[in-house]
């Protein structure tokens, strides 16, 4: 592997692994149908990131194994970004379907590979951030149906009306808003 | 008088002659009204019975599908959790199997 990435590093795992999450809040919004609303949403991925975050730094804490590219960091096991990359995978397969689901998961695959590529983590790490990710996710999403009777996030489209208003007299721009809730 | 009597001061009176191409226009023209109230009436009950059938089952055209527990779903997580905790005291360095 040293001699095919020939000394280079590519740090676009770092941005990648939150593709798949933004892409899960928000790929509704080009018109493909989600089945949840975008409350229903929020609250199942910030379970899912709270359970993985918590899952994924007990780990860590406990299990200090060290870095390949530095054995004094004993941060390796498991790994944080494909954790955060297959939970959101996860997320959008069982939101999006089976060829979202392909898409998403071909895509954290990459941000796995991309670990052990730069030299980060261990095959094992990748292989555990992986399950943790998903069991995350399927977490959230089971704990769903209990947050939306809790935080009544399944309520009908809420009335609202924003209306901008301008004075003449005193050259004044304003804006009224009123919500039923 | 015997004008009167003989009756030419009067105007003449145009008799409407029904001609076969009139009759047909006639017709036709009722036979299309017909149609096209019947074209409308169908509509009418159609959306009426959309409505109906709407209202009637609210539940199954708006209820959410939630993801439920099911335990083959562990499968999958479990195995790779398994397998990666496995490699804790027997690294699996894929630069070595490269």
């Amino acid at each position: 592997m040293d001699q095919w990435r020939g000394g280079k590093r590519c740090s676009i795992d770092n941005g990648l692994q939150y593709v798949s999450i933004a892409a899960y809040l928000g790929i509704d919004f080009l018109g493909l149908k989600a089945k949840h609303n975008l409350l229903q949403r929020i609250a199942s991925s910030a379970t899912s990131y709270t359970i993985m975050i918590t899952a994924e730094q007990c780990i860590k804490r406990h299990v200090e194994e060290g870095r390949p590219n530095s054995p004094l960091a004993f941060t390796s096991f498991p790994s944080g970004h494909t954790a955060t990359a297959f939970t959101g995978a996860e997320l959008l397969r069982i939101e999006y379907g089976g060829g979202i689901g392909i898409a998403a998961y071909t895509f954290a695959t990459g941000v796995a590979f991309m670990r052990i590529f730069n030299d980060r983590h261990w095959l094992n790490d990748v292989l555990t951030g992986a399950g943790i990710g998903i069991l995350s996710a399927k977490i959230g999403q089971w704990l769903l149906p209990a947050e939306t009777r809790l935080f009544r996030l399944d309520k009908a489209k809420r009335n609202m009306s924003v209306t901008p208003t301008y004075s003449p007299a005193d050259n004044h721009f304003g804006m009224a808003m009123s919500v039923d809730f | 008088m015997a004008n009167m009597a003989s009756g030419r001061g009067r105007k003449p009176v145009r008799i409407l002659r029904v001609t076969p191409f009139m009759l047909t226009t006639l017709c036709t023209f009722f036979l299309l009204r017909r149609a096209m109230r019947v074209l409308l009436l169908t509509m009418v009950l159609h959306c009426n019975l959309s409505t109906m059938s709407a209202y009637a089952s609210p539940e199954d055209s708006l209820k959410t599908e939630y993801y439920r527990f099911r335990p083959q779903q562990l499968l999958l997580p479990a195995s790779l959790i398994t397998i990666g905790s496995i490699g804790i005291n027997n690294k699996m360095d894929v630069r070595r199997e490269i």
